[in-house]
């Protein structure tokens, strides 16, 4: 899953960033609201963290103009903290709210939410027959039997079983697996999908010429 | 209760005075007529009215003297209509207004010895009251009745009307009788004046004066009815000019009581409240605005206060959290604490700066004031921000003339270094800083130039405000609290001063401050 931290300052910024990559998120980074929506704009993230208070553009005019064009699940994260600012921010866009100070762990389960709610997955788990996916612990069951991944497997053996049913692309893929300082080879995720094949069965991911992956129930 | 006091004092005053006027008038009739019988009497012998009494017997009647009872009392003789009054009484036109020498006694046969029973007739002929007294109503009142005694007490005559209780013969001889020629009292239902008469004669002239105490009667039922009306009407009439009055005061003091900090924005209603009270709300209204308005400002600051030591504490508490989520090399966990420690500095740097600027919102006047070298002041800023010019490439010059000022040395010199701060962090590089202190017409004027950014003119008049940033991005990257210029400005007016800005964006920024 593939964040974007809108937060002008530089240490709470970075330290964020760290966070959230340390818990498998690919994590892209604006210190600006004109940068924020420009890359808001051009890539698909499935989460946008955004402060209020930025500079060249406030985060509530960021957002009204992103959701002009897009339904990126938005959360802001701010020190502002009245509920008449609370109200201001859901009413013009936001999908959830969060003050400053934040509990990283709070945070995390927040952008979960958000990202089970764009899904339409009502828990953290996923159960396919034999199979059982954790996203909130981010661990494997196959047969009751826990499967070690790394937190990349995971992350695309998580966006397929999301989209399961449905064909996801390369490139889909890579937009929400790799951040934008990742420079990793085009067929890395080939490599990673063979891994998963291997630990969970051969049928589980279908290839598409060409085209992508179908995840199959 | 002072309406009522008022009511009863008037309404006593006006019955006393009517009660007054009536018994004034009726005194003054029963008079009138005494004195016609005292004039009778005048022109009769004293052997005459002796020998009358001899022969006429003890009393003498007008016309029969009624038959006297075993018990030697006197029986009055019943009070005879006004038509039975004797026969020989015939009244002249205007009785009050006769004199007593105009009497129409029988003056020769009263002189002559005789005393035959003609004369004793004509003689009490003479004796004799008005038929009836005009009363103002235009009503005539029953006739008078009189008796008139002798020296002795005993009765030399009386009218045939006169009633069965008899005046009080002891009152006749009361020292007040003698003193002021007659007496007046009340017995039952008669009104009687007592007279001193010619020849130690005592004649009383009395009347039924029942009808006079009816019409007062009545007269004091109406005015105690209108009275009470009066003080009803009063009641009604204050009760509502009162209400009218405290009304809007009502209003009012509800509003007011309705405002809290919340609600601060409310205002009285106006628009049904009389001149004096609508300048007393006006004043109450603008002094709400006032409050509203510090009040919110009150609450902006506090708010961005708090925005503002968030921003730190939330990198150190998100940094420690990563930190120690799990084992980090030495160079993680320098790094994490580098960041806790930048922002605990900020912290710091904020704090400070809050507290200094509370001190001086608390205690304005309570700076320590000493004369203060100004040149010393600014020579020894600009000799700690050398370092900084030259690191932002801003070359720095002054032109100093010698100036002193009373005031707080520290506070001067915190001025100086933000001002001269400020136009070396928001400068270009390759820039320049002039600080020019001068004495100008008797004011002494300290100038900072710089040849920075600029300042929109938009943003000037907030320039001074807690926590306003111009340009956010580079406050934050200079580390600047936007607090600095909020400060210059509340130690400039602790000394009593003022601080101005002229700016051109793109071209460079000046602050003045004249003491």
């Amino acid at each position: 899953m593939r964040l974007l931290i809108i937060e002008d300052e530089p240490d709470l910024l970075k330290i964020l960033a760290r966070s959230m990559r340390e818990e498998g998120f690919a994590v892209d980074m604006a210190d600006n609201g004109p940068d924020g929506l420009h890359k808001a704009k051009t890539c698909n993230y499935d989460t946008i963290i955004l402060d209020w208070m930025l500079p060249g553009m406030s985060g509530i005019d960021l957002l009204e103009e992103l959701r002009r064009e897009k339904k990126t699940p938005v959360l802001l994260l701010t020190a502002r903290d009245t509920i008449r600012d609370r109200v201001t921010g859901l009413d013009r866009g936001a999908d959830d709210y969060l003050v400053k100070p934040f509990n990283t762990s709070e945070l995390l389960a927040r952008i979960r939410a958000l990202i089970r709610r764009t899904t339409q997955h009502a828990t953290n788990q996923i159960e396919l027959e034999n199979l059982l996916i954790d996203l909130g612990t981010k661990r494997v069951w196959v047969d009751k039997e826990e499967i070690p991944m790394t937190a990349r497997e995971f992350a695309i053996l998580e966006l397929l079983a999301l989209n399961r049913g449905q064909l996801v692309s390369r490139t889909m893929i890579y937009e929400h697996i790799f951040d934008e300082n990742d420079d990793s080879l085009s067929n890395i995720v080939d490599v990673h999908v063979s891994h998963i094949r291997k630990k969970l069965g051969q049928d589980r991911i279908e290839t598409r010429r060409g085209l992508g992956y179908i995840f199959h129930a | 209760m002072i309406l009522l006091l008022v009511i009863l004092g008037f309404g006593s005053l006006l019955r006393w005075q009517m009660h007054r006027l009536q018994w004034e008038h009726v005194e003054t009739e029963l008079l009138a007529c005494a004195r016609i019988l005292e004039g009778s009497l005048r022109g009769v012998s004293k052997a005459l009215i002796e020998s009358l009494s001899q022969d006429l017997g003890f009393p003498p009647g007008p016309l029969k003297p009624p038959p006297r009872p075993a018990d030697g009392k006197r029986r009055p003789p019943p009070r005879p209509p006004m038509d039975q009054t004797p026969k020989l009484h015939v009244p002249p036109d205007n009785s009050q207004s006769r004199k007593p020498n105009e009497t129409s006694i029988d003056w020769q046969n009263i002189q002559e010895p005789d005393l035959d029973a003609q004369t004793e007739e004509k003689w009490e002929s003479s004796l004799r009251l008005p038929k009836s007294f005009p009363t103002p109503g235009g009503r005539t009142e029953e006739a008078a009745y009189f008796v008139i005694w002798r020296e002795d007490t005993t009765i030399l005559s009386e009218s045939s009307n006169a009633p069965q209780v008899k005046p009080n013969r002891i009152e006749v001889n009361d020292i007040r009788f003698l003193r002021e020629r007659y007496v007046i009292q009340q017995r039952n239902q008669y009104r009687e004046v007592f007279v001193r008469g010619p020849r130690d004669t005592m004649i009383c002239v009395g009347r039924d004066v029942i009808e006079e105490e009816r019409r007062a009667q009545r007269r004091d039922l109406v005015l105690f009815l209108s009275g009470g009306g009066v003080f009803l009407l009063g009641l009604i009439g204050s009760w509502w000019l009162s209400r009218s009055a405290t009304k809007p005061i009502e209003l009012m003091a509800t509003t007011a009581a309705a405002i809290g900090p919340r609600t601060l924005q409310k205002r009285m209603d106006l628009s049904h409240v009389g001149t004096e009270l609508a300048q007393l709300g006006t004043v109450l209204n603008s002094m709400l605005e006032r409050l509203d308005v510090s009040f919110r400002q009150q609450q902006q600051f506090t708010a961005d206060a708090s925005h503002e030591l968030r921003t730190p504490l939330t990198v150190m508490l998100t940094a420690t959290e990563l930190a120690l989520s799990r084992e980090r090399s030495p160079d993680e966990y320098r790094e994490n604490l580098e960041v806790c420690q930048r922002s605990a500095i900020r912290m710091r740097q904020l704090v400070e700066s809050l507290l200094f600027l509370a001190r001086l919102d608390s205690q304005p006047e309570s700076i320590e004031k000493q004369s203060c070298e100004l040149k010393k002041i600014v020579n020894e800023t600009v000799l700690q921000l050398q370092i900084l010019a030259e690191k932002r490439n801003v070359s720095l010059t002054t032109d100093l003339e010698s100036a002193t000022i009373l005031g707080d040395a520290l506070q001067l010199a915190r001025l100086v270094t933000n001002l001269v701060q400020n136009a070396i962090d928001y400068n270009r590089p390759g820039g320049s800083v002039r600080i020019e202190l001068k004495h100008s017409e008797n004011r002494i004027e300290l100038r900072v130039i710089d040849t920075g950014i600029g300042i929109a003119s938009s943003d000037v008049p907030k320039l001074f405000d807690r926590f306003y940033r111009v340009d956010q991005a580079r406050s934050r990257q200079i580390g600047g609290t936007g607090l600095g210029l909020a400060i210059c400005r509340s130690i400039v007016e602790a000394h009593h001063g003022t601080i101005d800005v002229e700016s051109t964006l793109g071209e460079g920024t000046t602050f003045v401050v004249r003491f």
